[in-house]
């Protein structure tokens, strides 16, 4: 196990985070969720960014408080929110991470910024979103990380970069001693890429799946308000009405495919996910 | 710490055009004035708070987060701003000496050694404990809020020392700096008197310095990002 966080919980005023989840080597986790749903909270805690009011946090095995700045060498993050001096190219960046990383590769980092066409005169303001969000991923690379932390690496991006971008986490993964843990809100870059995905709604976890069984035994039931009286719905997670009558987001697809024909199936998606588990879809 | 320290070295590579109109000034005062002396001050006085400099750079646009995902903790950050201060000071008040030093040759100048040197360490305690004040105020107040304090806090210090020195002298009679002086000349041992000027600040600065370290640290542990 890479990371895991046990019941860790943060107050800020109104909000509050209770958040448990697993990452394990050779393993893509997701975490999806609306904005403002607690996934940056969960990122900047795992991080130490930000302090848990109470829960454990465990990372390579250690509690976090327990991670060595030498430990943390092994970890390759990426936050939104998070920038390197402006003022700086990537030229200037090699010696600061040659120096802050034991098993820096200048090799493979001059490689990546070379084959992903990053220029490495210009300084980092000068920089588009895609070259940003692209240099950003190969600082996280560079230095042989075993658990990558990304927080929504492929915001801003247009499609072209965006599967740049996943193709390199899927080279990463190759080596089955790794892991990844990413929050997307284009939920197509997590459906490929991702083995396992964690929904957060409000500050909680409310589903974990392996994303085939999501993909595969989840679906949208729409259902009149005559349909819906009377469903069985032991396999109902979540409801929302509509003008025609009633979505139902269910995880046992098969089973209304068998028993009720005439109602209308839809595949489930990470879309459907996050639109009726979160505030006002749920059961 | 190596990393920090280099980040913080490439920060004031940036500035180069500071750097220029820096050594520019430092060229006109030196030639405009007779004493080579103000120009050192003045250079030490403005190289020193480069350092507060590369802390408002690490807090633009999320850096510090950038910087705490790296392989340093806030521990590392604190203590690596405190080695550069001081690298910082020293390396500024070598530059402004040997400076001075080839302009009052240039010059033709008679320059007192003694004095020129005496007024860059002045500078240097001073600048050594402004910036003992000033760097845990920017950690906990952010580099821009936490100038308008410092710069507050320094005036509101002058002000106290100036109406303490002024009182002292009304009330009670005592000039402190008249004491002082009769103190220094009754060292007959001109050692002595070395380690007396020089020794006594250096001991006080960097015992403030440490204390400042031990709050800036628990300022930094405290902080959220």
């Amino acid at each position: 196990m890479l990371l895991k966080l046990e019941n860790v919980k943060k107050n800020y005023g109104s909000f509050s985070l209770d958040c448990s989840l697993e990452v394990k080597a050779g393993q893509v986790t997701g975490l999806v969720g609306r904005n403002g749903a607690g996934k940056s909270t969960t990122f900047k805690s795992i991080l130490g960014l930000v302090y848990p009011d109470s829960g454990e946090i465990e990372m390579f095995g250690k509690k976090l408080f327990d991670v060595t700045p030498a430990d943390k060498e092994q970890l390759g993050v990426v936050l939104t929110e998070a920038n390197a001096c402006e003022m700086f190219n990537a030229k200037d960046m090699l010696p600061i991470l040659k120096a802050m990383y034991k098993h820096f590769s200048e090799q493979e980092y001059l490689g990546k910024c070379k084959q992903y066409d990053i220029p490495m005169d210009k300084p980092l303001k000068e920089f588009s979103t895609g070259m940003k969000a692209k240099f950003k991923i190969i600082m996280a690379l560079s230095h042989d990380a075993k658990l990558l932390i990304l927080d929504e690496p492929t915001a801003g991006l247009d499609v072209v970069m965006r599967t740049e971008l996943l193709d390199m986490l899927r080279d990463y993964m190759e080596d089955e001693e790794r892991a990844i843990l990413i929050s997307s809100h284009i939920s197509t870059d997590l459906e490929g890429l991702c083995d396992d995905i964690y929904m957060i709604s409000d500050g909680k976890i409310v589903i974990h799946e392996e994303t085939d069984v999501l993909l595969s035994e989840y679906g949208v039931l729409k259902v009149t308000e005559e349909q819906y009286e009377g469903l069985e719905k032991e396999y109902i997670i979540a409801t929302k009405k509509e003008k025609f009558g009633y979505l139902c987001m269910t995880n046992r697809k098969d089973f209304y495919q068998e028993n009720y024909p005439q109602v209308a199936i839809e595949k489930g998606n990470i879309d459907d996910l996050i639109l009726m588990m979160g505030k006002g879809g749920r059961k | 710490m190596k990393g920090l320290l280099i980040k913080d070295l490439k920060i004031l590579a940036k500035q180069k055009k500071f750097l220029v109109f820096v050594l520019l000034l430092m060229v006109l005062i030196s030639f405009s004035m007779e004493d080579v002396s103000f120009s050192a001050t003045y250079t030490v006085l403005i190289l020193s708070m480069l350092t507060l400099t590369t802390i408002s750079y690490d807090e633009m646009n999320g850096g510090m987060l950038f910087l705490l995902s790296l392989p340093a903790n806030r521990k590392t950050y604190v203590k690596e701003k405190y080695v550069f201060a001081i690298l910082n000071l020293v390396v500024a008040a070598i530059f402004a000496f040997v400076f001075g030093y080839v302009a009052s040759i240039v010059k033709h100048a008679n320059v007192d050694l003694g004095d020129f040197v005496t007024n860059i360490l002045i500078v240097m305690f001073a600048m050594g404990m402004a910036l003992a004040l000033a760097i845990p105020v920017d950690l906990k107040y952010g580099a821009e809020k936490g100038r308008m304090l410092v710069i507050g806090v320094m005036a509101g210090f002058l002000v106290i020392v100036v109406a303490g020195y002024k009182t002292l002298a009304k009330v009670l009679h005592i000039d402190v700096l008249e004491e002082v002086t009769k103190f220094l000349s009754s060292i007959e041992s001109k050692t002595l008197l070395v380690v007396t000027m020089v020794g006594v600040p250096l001991v006080a600065l960097l015992l403030v310095l440490y204390c400042s370290y031990l709050i800036a640290n628990r300022i930094m542990t405290k902080k959220e990002f």
